[in-house]
């Protein structure tokens, strides 16, 4: 097995330029002028035209290249069995501490390797006494994003993504790991733990669940248990939150699962169309988050400057879709790898509580006030402690006895709110 | 008085250089190999005519269109800024043609009326005064500048414009918007609309209390090979074809930066409903980049037609729903046209609940762009209907569609 490269993004001066050309030729369109919300239909025309102006003359591009150069990153060849070989770009940082936690970081959609960063110093940092545990970090591009290969061929599905990532564990000596993930990422880590847990993959930590409803016949116990308990005020708003992502917020789900193709010529051709496409969810999917212009056009230009091209990224949503069983309804099965789930109430989708036990052994809880989707970069705070949580010595060597895990053991944890 | 001016359209250079310049700068995404159709419009297809976007003659295509009588007149709708509307006005000699409106829908444009023109101006049927307007934010009508320009402003608007040429009762033929507000056009102004004839039916299950014969007739008759066929083609756009719809039914605004700044994400947005919503329409290139060009030069600008979506799905509490439309409104004398390529293929004994049925034509087939597929099929549709003998014959006041000609009674002897 070959070693893993360094790698260093380096955009081209030409592809910089070509940017830079397009940005200069953006038509505009109008807006209706009297809307009581101005995000109800879509970007402001004013957000819009500030962030082209500001990403026409005042960002640097070659600033934040450095700035996300300074974390160490690697490019390793990943066979996917009947598909081929993928470069697979991920950074790679491990701890000074011994018997560091392996730990992949997985994200979503719009979202990039990028949202690791927050974290890692504290991920790296621990072993001592109150300190809680330390990890190894590894976060991928997924294949299609970021500065991974094109996955090239229908049929790329969850089960391929988990393969890679899965194999890139290995291929840097990680035998067992767990996992962190939110989004897209976070499907992927039910299909690692539904194909390699509980050997390899010991434990996910998933910051949006989707589990399926326990209805009478598909959970009888916990149906009748759930019956008994109302819902609390909490889990009452967030059915309304997932009641409007469903009737207002999914239009680009829709899309991105039926016509990739279709609305990837928008996303490659128009930076202002990229633009508004990824923004949108920036903002609509985030807890009052004060994103800085800068770290929208990183974000937006990771997938501008993606290996792939940014129409690459719908494809899951087609294949995820197009699969049968669909991926999302077959990783709401029980999958006997231990669970960490944290909610946050400002997510878009946000689920009973109760619900989660459908979807395998609880191991750690808890619950956000503050905090939307992209959680690692909101509340990176909130990440660690649930990571340090629930798998520090605090529980009494929890990891060790993960390690040699023997079937059926549970534990239970309830983590500590903020 | 009506204040209708001529019109000729005449895109300054200016958008056609442009267009041109941006065309030979596009950057195309990759394509997995081998999908073809599966994930949205094929790179091949989009690429090669991007080129032949790129070297087309816009003018050439501006003259055709030119040689079809065309008109603006400014229209007030409550509640909103006068609206200049753009349309086509073809007038038969007949002193008592039949007035008829022809609403397009998108991505479609008041084009669609041009192949039927000749086809109802020939002898041997009712004889029609045809008005084809651009819905407003579409076309060469105005665009509008503030919210809530929903389905009764829509039905307004053409009402209105009716009224302005001197039309106060006329009829109606529509398909996807046009279904929607000719039909509207039908709720708000029955004493004025006589009779509609829809393509794109969108209707509910018969329910015993509101339809009692037809629910028993329902519940009898088993559906037919093609009714099940229909429900698989409808069922297949709810599941794969429906993206578009909720985009733009949601996030208008999100979408309209992408149409609107670069012309291929334009042309694959509305090359792949020309091909995935017709029963194999052999389209030409000249069709396809008049069609979207159209779009392109449009006095209110490619990202604004779309709104129409979110204004209809959120409609104001004293408007009219999408639901409303779809079931029963009487008055309005109803000719339906089956199409087993069309978006939503129902039953009859479901297209039936939408009003007094007098003509019904199932073609064999044709698919969502009716007018544009099978222009015959509509002529006849039109001519029957509304002829001699016709379910609608006569609905006009004082327009059968014919003048007083001497009854061809053979000499006495």
């Amino acid at each position: 097995m070959s070693s893993p490269s360094p790698f260093e993004i380096s955009i081209p001066s030409s592809e910089l330029q070509r940017l830079h050309q397009k940005l200069a030729l953006t038509d505009f369109p109008d807006e209706v002028s009297d809307i009581s919300s101005n995000w109800s239909r879509g970007v402001p025309l004013s957000e819009i035209k500030r962030l082209i102006h500001y990403w026409q003359n005042s960002f640097d591009w070659r600033a934040a290249e450095a700035r996300l150069n300074t974390f160490p990153q690697f490019t390793t060849a990943i066979e996917v069995e009947g598909f081929g070989v993928y470069d697979v770009h991920f950074i790679h940082q491990k701890s000074a501490v011994e018997n560091a936690i392996p730990l992949m970081f997985l994200h979503g959609w719009p979202g990039s390797f990028v949202e690791v960063t927050k974290m890692l110093p504290e991920l790296l940092k621990g072993g001592e006494e109150g300190e809680g545990p330390a990890f190894d970090v590894v976060a991928p591009s997924l294949i299609d994003f970021g500065f991974s290969a094109a996955s090239k061929k229908e049929s790329f599905n969850a089960d391929q993504h988990a393969e890679a990532c899965h194999k890139l564990m290995l291929s840097l000596g990680y035998s067992e790991y767990v996992i962190q993930a939110g989004d897209l990422g976070h499907l992927i880590a039910r299909f690692i733990a539904l194909k390699y847990g509980p050997k390899h993959c010991k434990a996910t930590h998933l910051n949006s669940a989707l589990p399926a409803e326990p209805t009478a016949t598909s959970h009888p116990e916990l149906y009748a248990e759930l019956e008994k308990i109302p819902l609390d005020k909490a889990e009452i708003a967030g059915l309304m939150r997932t009641k409007i992502f469903s009737e207002e917020g999914n239009g680009y789900l829709r899309i991105q699962s039926t016509k990739p193709q279709t609305i990837g010529y928008s996303l490659t051709d128009s930076p202002v169309g990229l633009l508004a496409w990824i923004y949108e969810k920036m903002h609509g999917w985030s807890d009052n988050y004060p994103w800085s212009d800068d770290e929208i056009l990183t974000w937006v230009s990771i997938y501008y400057f993606s290996t792939a091209g940014p129409s690459a990224s719908s494809y899951l949503y087609y294949e995820n879709e197009h699969r049968n069983p669909s991926a999302f309804a077959a990783m709401q099965v029980y999958i006997n790898v231990p669970l960490g789930i944290a909610s946050f109430e400002k997510d878009v989708i946000v689920l009973p509580k109760a619900w989660n036990r459908t979807l395998g052994p609880i191991v750690f809880e808890s619950v956000y006030e503050r905090g939307g989707h992209f959680a690692a970069w909101e509340r990176p705070d909130a990440i660690v402690h649930d990571l340090k949580g629930m798998f520090g010595k605090e529980r009494e060597g929890y990891w060790t006895r993960l390690s040699n895990r023997r079937k059926n053991e549970v534990d239970w944890v309830r983590g500590t709110l903020s | 008085m009506s204040k209708a001016q001529s019109y000729q359209i005449s895109v300054p250079q200016e958008k056609i250089d442009a267009l041109k310049n941006k065309l030979a700068q596009t950057e195309f995404p990759d394509e997995l190999a081998a999908s073809g159709w599966d994930l949205g419009a094929p790179l091949a297809d989009v690429k090669r005519l991007t080129k032949a976007w790129e070297n087309w003659d816009w003018r050439q295509a501006e003259e055709r269109l030119n040689k079809v009588p065309q008109y603006t007149t400014p229209i007030n709708v409550d509640g909103f800024h006068e609206l200049n509307i753009h349309f086509v006005w073809q007038r038969s000699e007949v002193k008592n043609a039949i007035p008829l409106l022809f609403v397009h829908g998108w991505p479609g444009s008041f084009l669609e009326v041009v192949p039927i023109l000749p086809l109802l101006a020939a002898p041997g049927g009712p004889a029609f005064h045809i008005v084809a307007p651009s819905l407003p934010n579409f076309g060469f009508s105005s665009g509008v500048k503030t919210r809530g320009f929903g389905a009764k402003q829509y039905a307004e608007t053409c009402h209105k414009l009716m009224l302005s040429l001197g039309y106060n009762e006329y009829v109606t033929q529509g398909g996807d918007w046009g279904f929607y507000i000719t039909r509207a056009i039908g709720f708000f102004y029955p004493s004025h609309c006589r009779a509609s004839h829809i393509n794109m039916l969108r209707a509910h299950p018969p329910a015993f209390f509101k339809h009692p014969i037809l629910t028993l007739q329902h519940k009898i008759a088993p559906y037919t090979q093609k009714e099940r066929d229909g429900f698989a083609r409808t069922g297949w756009f709810g599941k794969e074809g429906q993206g578009y719809l909720i985009e733009q039914a949601t996030k208008p605004q999100t979408l309209a930066y992408a149409l609107n700044d670069s012309p291929v994400a334009l042309l694959a947005w509305i090359y792949e409903k020309l091909h995935d919503w017709t029963d194999s329409y052999a389209w030409t290139d000249d069709e396809i980049l008049t069609w979207i060009s159209i779009y392109t030069f449009s006095t209110a600008g490619p990202g604004a037609a779309h709104r129409i979506y979110y204004e209809f799905m959120h409609p104001g509490s004293n408007s009219v729903t999408r639901e409303d439309l779809q079931r029963w409104i009487p008055n309005v004398k109803l000719g339906l046209a089956y199409n087993p390529r069309e978006l939503s293929v129902l039953p009859k004994s479901w297209c039936r609940t939408l009003g007094p049925v007098v003509f019904e034509s199932f073609n064999e087939t044709g698919g969502h762009f009716y007018a544009t597929e099978k222009p015959s099929f509509l002529a006849r549709d039109l001519r029957t209907m509304f002829g001699k003998g016709g379910g609608a014959f006569k609905v006009v006041k004082g327009k059968s569609g014919y003048d007083r000609t001497p009854r061809a009674y053979p000499a006495k002897l």
